[in-house]
């Protein structure tokens, strides 16, 4: 009997779906027949029987997903079970011994002079616990089998380490892995890098390890998605032009930056789900009353995520000042470690490395980030149907599609470019 | 060295018993002259004497209820009892008065005795000699349940149970007793009440087990060797029921995360229950698969046709261990 196994075709695969299956139970098979097909994300391969034999048993539907190692097919090969045990050999008559013949006064007492090996006098062994063994109750075992998670995998957060019910169902997102995230369960392994011809190797810094695992970790959980606006930023130009030199007098440097945080907390108090947050182990939202917008900044040591807080209570100058102070202390290194937390809401400006349209990446465990491309002239038609030249500003967009639609996002970015076309609105 | 089957290991230990304690006083239905049903007492009376050593009449609830009196004054009897299916008329005296004089005297009086019985099937015995009632004794408190699987620990655990301050019940596997010999200590030797014996080491599965199956376990673990099957086998004999040694057994499942018992007595309220009951309490999170037993049945021992059916075989024990080790936890 041969139990064939689904195995990995190549690149690392670790599951497929079952496309068309040519065999049913009964039906005999040549080694090399075709047997079924597997769609994978990348190519659909056919299957080929190891044998020759008659299928004996199908463990799988078309459509059904089904995993490196799964028994799927089952061949008699004409070779049988590996030998089942026989039975106990009857116990063999014991020589007699003719001096313990009188013993059996009632029934019949076996009789023999073999000989057991010894026994020592008791010693004091005081054999450790083996701890590499993972705590996890049954039942969680049982489901990491039926998930197919390697609980070896798995960073427990109960007591001891013991592994939960939640953390299987949490995935990375309680329990991140040193062998990186998974897919349906089943962690994924990241194979080694091959490289030929001279390399410099140098250990990643902490906050390139931090930025690392952060931005694994939104990729891995968020599903997302970017909405992408153009918007007429025409006033806006002039506004700032005029408010400028007051700036200055009072100390600070305005850029457009505080204009579009103060656009985005006007919005972000419109959709409340776009400064809200995806609690997945209580299955809830999080909706946050405060509005505290990251900036994505660009340092000499990597990117890097200032926070001002309470956005919508700061006029456009002060907004001006805080960011300022941020930036000017984010390119120092001197931020606290207070001032990068409790975001809720993030802006990336990568207009200012010359890039028009991006695709941020969200700042987990916020749901949404706003990308602000280059500002750039072009020529637009107006409400009079002539074509004028205006200054233009494009808008990405990334929202976390689990919470948010598509919709919801494009109402969202459709109020914050409306705010920026009229920029009068952010003074008020 | 002696080279002893467990019937010689007891008339051994016996003596040095008596020859040491000069309170022993060993007594039985036909355990002087004739020396015993299995001549366990077999020379004894002839050494020392009719006084220390004799006949009792065929009333096994005044046998016990003799030694109450002998041991409250000093005495140490060693009681047999010809087989254990034989035992219930001295329930009344064991449970009431043995088991409970330390108890309801405050520790003043303790009732030391010893009481030895042949038990279990697999002889093609008669109807009550083959009983394995162990669970029932054990589950009364205050007595202590030895049951030793070879000649060595027959030995050791006898004279453990002569000196202990309180009772013993000494269950002597009938199958066993001249099935095979070991070479054990000439000197005087105890070995603790309460500990068990770690037969082999392993780490994929540990089976509990005691008595006449050991030896069957040792098999059933051989024949998987023989069929390609290397299972590491973490084989445990509890040698005593009554205290058993929870630790060496929590200890062992904590390393290997299955584990199956093994005895011939009936299944329910057995030894089996509490040790899977505790396993379940003290390292449930540990288990890779749901605990096991091989026993015999909730039935009356049957008659010599049918006994094979009811004794955990070694046939039985490979299944469950197969069983146990193919669960996909």
């Amino acid at each position: 009997m041969v139990k064939f196994k689904f195995a990995d075709i190549g690149e690392g695969l670790t599951e497929g779906k079952v496309g068309a299956i040519n065999i049913k139970v009964g039906d005999k098979v040549k080694d090399g027949d075709e047997m079924f097909s597997v769609e994978t994300d990348k190519v659909n391969a056919e299957i080929y029987s190891p044998c020759d034999g008659i299928i004996t048993k199908i463990n799988m539907k078309v459509g059904d997903v089904i995993y490196v190692g799964d028994v799927v097919v089952e061949i008699d090969d004409g070779k049988g079970d590996a030998p089942e045990a026989s039975p106990a050999p009857a116990s063999t008559p014991a020589e007699p011994v003719e001096e313990e013949k009188a013993a059996g006064v009632v029934g019949a007492v076996p009789i023999s002079n073999a000989v057991l090996p010894s026994r020592g006098l008791p010693a004091t062994n005081n054999n450790a616990v083996n701890n590499e063994h993972i705590l996890a109750t049954p039942i969680v075992r049982k489901m990491a089998a039926d998930m197919k998670i390697d609980l070896s995998k798995i960073k427990g957060s109960g007591p001891n380490g013991r592994i939960m019910k939640a953390d299987l169902l949490a995935g990375p997102t309680s329990a991140p892995s040193a062998s990186g995230p998974s897919i349906g369960g089943a962690p994924i392994t990241i194979p080694n890098i091959q490289v030929s011809g001279n390399v410099k190797r140098e250990p990643m810094s902490s906050i390139r390890k931090a930025i690392a695992k952060q931005m694994t970790l939104a990729k891995t959980v968020i599903a997302e998605t970017t909405l992408i606006k153009n918007v007429n930023v025409t006033k806006l130009i002039e506004i700032r032009a005029q408010l400028k030199g007051q700036a200055e007098k009072q100390g600070v440097k305005l850029t457009y930056m505080p204009f579009f945080m103060k656009a985005c907390a006007i919005a972000l108090k419109e959709f409340p789900i776009i400064n809200s947050s995806y609690d997945q182990q209580s299955e809830e939202i999080i909706y946050k009353e405060y509005y505290n917008i990251g900036m994505a900044t660009d340092t000499a040591n990597g990117l890097m995520v200032p926070v001002v807080k309470g956005v919508d209570q700061l006029n456009v100058l002060q907004i001006g000042a805080v960011i300022n102070d941020l930036a000017t202390r984010t390119r120092d290194r001197k931020l606290k470690a207070d001032e990068m937390r409790d975001g809720t809401f993030t802006i990336s400006n990568f207009g200012s490395a010359g890039v028009e349209i991006a695709t941020p990446v969200i700042n987990f465990p916020e749901v949404a980030i706003l990308g602000v491309g280059t500002i750039e002239k072009k020529p637009v038609v107006n409400a009079n149907n002539e074509i004028e030249i205006s200054s233009i500003l494009p808008l990405s967009l990334t929202i976390d599609h689990r919470l948010i639609d598509g919709a919801d996002g494009g109402r969202f970015l459709q109020r914050v470019s409306a705010l920026l076309e009229s920029p009068a609105l952010l003074l008020l | 060295m002696a080279v002893l089957n467990n019937i010689q290991a007891l008339t051994h230990a016996l003596d040095l018993a008596m020859e040491k304690h000069q309170n022993v006083i060993v007594y039985g239905e036909d355990a002087g002259y004739e020396g015993g049903v299995f001549r366990a007492t077999v020379g004894l009376q002839q050494k020392y004497g009719e006084e220390r050593c004799f006949d009792a009449p065929i009333a096994e609830a005044t046998l016990v209820g003799t030694a109450v009196g002998m041991a409250i004054n000093g005495l140490k009897p060693v009681v047999e009892i010809q087989f254990e299916g034989f035992s219930y008329p001295i329930i009344q005296q064991l449970f009431t008065h043995v088991a409970r004089m330390r108890n309801r005297s405050r520790g003043r009086f303790s009732c030391p005795m010893v009481i030895r019985m042949p038990m279990g099937g697999g002889i093609r015995a008669l109807e009550h000699h083959s009983e394995a009632m162990e669970a029932m004794f054990a589950h009364n408190p205050g007595l202590k349940v030895v049951i030793p699987s070879t000649p060595f620990d027959t030995k050791g655990l006898l004279l453990a149970a002569v000196e202990s301050p309180d009772p013993v019940l000494f269950l002597e596997p009938t199958k066993i007793y001249r099935a095979f010999k070991q070479d054990i200590p000439d000197e005087y030797y105890t070995l603790p009440i309460g500990e068990g014996y770690k037969v082999q080491e392993g780490t994929d599965v540990t089976i509990v087990t005691y008595g006449a199956q050991v030896g069957d376990c040792e098999k059933a673990i051989e024949q998987l060797k023989g069929e390609g099957k290397n299972v590491s086998v973490d084989l445990i004999d509890l040698r005593t029921i009554q205290p058993w040694d929870r630790e060496m057994v929590i200890e062992s499942v904590k390393k290997t995360g299955r584990l199956i018992v093994v005895h011939e007595a009936v299944r329910s309220f057995s030894v089996a229950a509490e040790v899977i009951a505790t396993v379940n309490e003290k390292c449930f999170e540990y288990l890779k698969a749901p605990c096991a037993r091989v026993t015999g049945y909730d039935i009356i021992v049957p008659f010599d046709r049918g006994e094979h059916f009811h004794q955990p075989s070694v046939q039985k024990i490979v299944v469950k261990i197969k069983e146990v080790l193919d669960y996909q936890f």
